[in-house]
């Protein structure tokens, strides 16, 4: 039999139960003439017959046989095992923690194992291969006492601690530098943190998640710069590493001669994922005639937060599916707190998840749970849920072949499409594809840390020893050695900001100082016509124009968003005013822009240029021997913390809303001690809260603390 | 078979100590030997051990989880099932004493993972565990072993006879069936051969010139408790034991559908090996 009747035939449920043996014998030829490359079809057959393993009978043998010739150890019942391949089976189980041990399959346990051994491995294996399991298994081995793991993402951060918790007893789990570290620590950072100055101490073994976010291709700016110079310092302190992501060709460049390690690629696939094409057919029809069919939890993903609420729309206005109680309690409390009318709210009510970053980062990680947990059937979402949150669907509908406005390109549609399908739950996922998947190559990963070539963000270089710049490196940066405007401690200090713009903006400050002064020189916090000139400075300096995804429009309105903040207005606040304006005003898009303004300026992008505009005043301020420090520091964290405690904002990296922290604020509010802040939430009586939602977001926080 | 295709093994300890092969079925009897006057159990039991990686593993697994990690973990492993009740309860690993005495004596060579057969008569499908095959020139031997690791040789041979006669009346050379060959293999000259015999045809005495059954019975022998060393006398008095065995075995009705190799292994105390064995597994961490 061929290996397309087989695999026909497997779909035909009468078919396997009258002709099982026949089948499983055709698994076994098509398995037994398979060579290296052909066997991954093969495999792919067999755990498509898993799906199916009730109806082969006592064909059933065959099956169990060919998962263990495949090395699929945690698929095989160990109680049904010849000796010899219970030894197998067993020499493939190994202690992750709590107590608890994993069955790893034949590629997994030769990765562990080089880990192990000492040797560095990049690997580049599909989504279902279970690439993370291998960092849990070498972290029970007890080898390592500080370990640091760089995810791209704050997410990533909190679903990564909630799943490492289980090693507390030996490791502290440290995912802030507001963290005071233990003897024995697991670090869960994103680049930005890695490179905070004296926060990570030693480290003896590290770990890059979605490494490939290391190429100027797969995220271009300021964060690459950053995650290749966390892999720089990180590399300083310790040469073992793992680096994890999948479907990579493999590694170019200088950065070979350099590091060592060893680039291994496995298309290993524990699940099957089968696409069905619907290209070519009206889009919005499709979604809706796929949503109405499809069993099972269902995910679709949209190239932008607006595209995903337009499909959250079609698919409620289309399809009637009822929410559980729990995702009924979170639309009431979503609209309580933010608004009745936002499209959350209604999607929720009629059993649709959204996730973007344009959803308070708290809930969207809450949906995420009801969507694994079954009380909503469809989520929702864009590349932001695809960047490794785990979840737990069955089918991947692609309504959009975009990100923003470019291109999938076939290493993100592969990444899409691997969130199909789940080991033990759904050994066949199923994705659906509006257009025609992309065809290009696999790319290489290539470092701009090592390349040192034109895409190389001349922050990396001045961040860099001068030992390790080639020629073309240094010829780059010669410019800022050559300028007297700003000195480079301070350019390497401001890491987010580029170089170029501090130069500048050194250079407008040396023009400008007399008129400027007066408005520049404070301390504390500013009055409004000095925060109003500073929004300018950030402004027109700094390119302000196009950041914060165009949530602030001008100047003016940057500083009136600012200043308001003091007064802590919550979200629904802010729409109600709107509306009392006009009320017209379309309330999800009031919303969006909020949520922005706070995630992206108040949060970041102001207060961090802010800093870079007192280290460069002050800088000059010295220079000239001018005898006063400008302090805008306490401002800048004020700011970033929306003026409540630090803690406060901190905590809602692990899941809790500040809506919902600013209830108990006092209790919370520690002076910056994070870890006592989080000791106090984990002692909060939760039996004693009415609300069913507050209570849960306070004992999901609470997990693993 | 050189390393390349399976994990390495130790090398042979077991001594052929008489061997008639002019007679039906053949007759093989291994000898565990005496030092210092002491019976090799103890020794016996560590050889056992190490052959667990290449009995358990294939090559690839052996080579990704590292040799010296591979030795570990299956030492691990052996442990572990020593003590669960399926092993536990019988204590002991007969079917590697198999796997060791025929890869040792007749040089077969794992080339096949597993078999199954369709029973044609209840419809179900079983299998053979730890297929060996022997290939010669153009042809293809096929072993499928029985095992009783026993005390009593008269138990021993009572079990086995009626086993064998199961096979026989399942008739299961003629059933249907499909195998899944070790694919650690492709430097064994007949791998070709194989897949494509297996690919095309229906039964299995269609495949293989010839199905062996190696029969291994041990017991407790009383030519190795009479005596401390290998001596004329011993030799004489070991001959003549396993010629009675054999006697009895082959008075039994065994069937004549295919060739049938008794192998005996006379044990000084079955219980006391096994309690080496297990006294090496505790040893292992």
């Amino acid at each position: 039999m061929e290996m397309i009747e087989v695999e026909n035939h497997l779909k035909d449920d009468d078919y396997i139960l009258q002709n099982s043996f026949d089948l499983a014998k055709s698994l076994c030829t098509l398995y037994n003439n398979a060579d290296s490359q052909s066997v991954s079809k093969v495999q792919n057959l067999v755990i498509r017959s898993l799906e199916k393993y009730e109806l082969f009978g006592s064909s059933k043998i065959i099956i169990d046989d060919l998962l263990r010739e495949l090395k699929l150890f945690p698929y095989l019942n160990s109680d049904e095992l010849s000796l010899a391949d219970t030894l197998a089976y067993l020499a493939h189980t190994t202690d992750i923690g709590n107590d608890s041990e994993a069955v790893l399959h034949g590629p997994q346990a030769e990765i562990f194992y080089k880990l192990l051994s000492g040797v560095s491995v990049v690997l580049s294996a599909p989504t279902s291969f279970g690439k993370s399991l291998i960092i849990d298994a070498v972290i029970a081995s007890q080898k390592f006492s500080n370990i640091v793991i760089v995810v791209p993402t704050i997410s990533l951060i909190d679903e990564t601690r909630r799943r490492l918790s289980k090693f507390k007893e030996n490791y502290k789990v440290i995912t802030h530098s507001l963290q005071e570290r233990f003897d024995k620590n697991i670090y869960v950072l994103t680049q930005e943190r890695v490179i905070e100055e004296d926060f990570v101490g030693d480290v003896d073994f590290f770990v890059i998640d979605e490494f490939y976010k290391l190429s100027t291709w797969a995220d271009g700016g300021n964060r690459c710069a950053l995650l290749n110079e966390a892999f720089y310092r990180l590399y300083k302190k310790c040469e073992h590493f793992y680096m994890l992501g999948p479907n990579i060709n493999g590694v170019a460049g200088e950065f070979i001669e350099n590091v060592k390690f060893e680039f291994i690629k496995y298309n290993y696939n524990t699940v099957v994922t089968e696409i069905h094409d619907f290209t070519g057919s009206d889009k919005e029809g499709s979604l809706i005639d796929i949503c109405k069919k499809v069993e099972g939890p269902t995910i679709v993903f949209s190239s932008s937060p607006d595209r995903a609420n337009k499909a959250a729309e079609l698919i409620y206005e289309n399809i009637q599916t009822e929410p559980g109680n729990k995702a009924k309690q979170l639309a009431t409390w979503v609209s309580e707190n933010y608004h009745a009318e936002w499209i959350l709210t209604i999607a929720l009510r009629n059993g649709v998840g959204i996730h973007h970053a344009r959803i308070p980062r708290g809930v969207s990680q809450y949906i995420v749970d009801l969507f694994n947990s079954g009380e909503i059937k469809y989520l929702v979402c864009t590349s932001t849920l695809i960047e490794g949150v785990n979840t737990s669907a069955k089918n991947i509908v692609c309504y959009d072949d975009k990100i923003n406005r470019k291109k999938l390109d076939i290493f993100t549609f592969n990444n899409i499409s691997g969130r199909s399908g789940r080991m033990f739950k759904h050994f066949v996922g199923n994705v659906y594809i509006l257009s025609p998947p992309p065809v290009d190559q696999l790319p290489l990963v290539e470092l701009p840390l090592y390349n040192q070539d034109e895409n190389t963000p001349d922050s990396l270089l001045l961040n860099i020893d001068e030992k390790d710049l080639t020629e073309n490196g240094k010829e780059k940066i010669k410019k800022y050695y050559e300028q007297d405007y700003l000195s480079l401690e301070t350019i390497r200090l401001n890491k987010t900001i580029d170089p170029n713009d501090q130069v500048n903006f050194a250079k407008a400050l040396e023009m400008n100082f007399q008129s400027w002064s007066h408005m520049l020189l404070w301390r504390g916090f500013p009055d409004y016509e000095q925060l109003s000139f500073i929004c300018a400075l950030v402004w027109n300096n700094f390119n302000g124009k196009s950041l914060g995804n165009r949530s602030v429009s001008s100047t003016k309105q940057l500083a009136f968003k600012i200043n308001q903040l003091m007064s802590k207005p919550t979200i629904h606040d802010i729409v109600n005013d709107r509306l009392s304006y006009n009320e017209n005003s379309d309330i999800t898009s009031i919303i969006s822009k909020e949520l922005d303004f706070k995630r992206l300026w108040a949060n970041f992008h102001f207060p961090r240029i802010l800093r870079a505009i007192e280290t460069i005043t002050n800088e000059y301020l010295r220079k000239n021997n001018i005898n006063y420090e400008c302090e805008y520091t306490a401002y800048a964290s004020s700011v970033e913390n929306y003026f409540y405690d630090s803690s406060i904002v901190a905590l809602e990296e692990y899941g809790l809303p500040v809506e919902i922290s600013a209830l108990i604020e006092d209790y919370l509010s520690t002076d910056g001690d994070l870890d006592e802040a989080l000791n106090r939430l984990s002692e909060v009586d939760t039996s004693a809260i009415e609300d069913p939602v507050v209570k849960s977001f306070i004992e999901r926080a609470a997990y693993g603390i | 078979m050189s390393h390349e295709v399976t994990p390495p093994h130790p090398d042979n300890f077991l001594e052929v100590r008489y061997q008639q092969y002019e007679v039906e079925p053949w007759l093989v009897a291994m000898c565990v030997g005496y030092e210092l006057g002491e019976w090799r159990d103890e020794q016996l039991a560590e050889h056992v051990m190490e052959w667990l990686p290449e009995f358990a593993l294939k090559y690839s697994e052996w080579e990704s989880l590292g040799p010296s990690n591979a030795v570990r973990l299956i030492k691990k492993a052996a442990k572990a099932i020593y003590k669960t009740e399926k092993y536990g309860s019988r204590g002991e690993f007969g079917e590697l004493l198999l796997h060791i005495v025929i890869r040792h004596v007749f040089k077969t060579f794992p080339a096949i993972s597993k078999i199954h057969y369709k029973d044609s008569r209840n419809d179900t499908v079983k299998g053979f565990d730890c297929v060996h095959t022997i290939a010669k020139e153009d042809k293809l031997e096929l072993w499928l072993g029985e095992v009783k690791f026993y005390k009593d040789i008269s138990s021993a041979i009572r079990d086995v006879i009626k086993e064998l006669d199961d096979h026989t009346k399942r008739d299961y050379l003629r059933d249907e069936f499909s195998a899944i060959t070790n694919k650690i293999d492709q430097n064994w000259p007949s791998s070709d051969k194989l897949s494509k015999l297996l690919d095309n045809n229906t039964s299995l005495d269609e495949i293989f010139d010839s199905v062996t059954i190696p029969v291994l019975l041990s017991y407790d022998s009383d030519t190795v408790n009479n005596h401390n060393r290998i001596t004329d006398e011993f030799k004489q008095d070991f001959a003549v034991e396993v010629n009675q065995h054999w006697d009895t075995f082959k008075n039994k009705n065994i069937p004549k559908s295919v060739d049938i190799v008794l192998i005996l292994l006379p044990l000084k105390s079955k219980k006391d090996l096994q309690d080496k064995l297990h006294g090496e597994l505790q040893r292992w961490k």
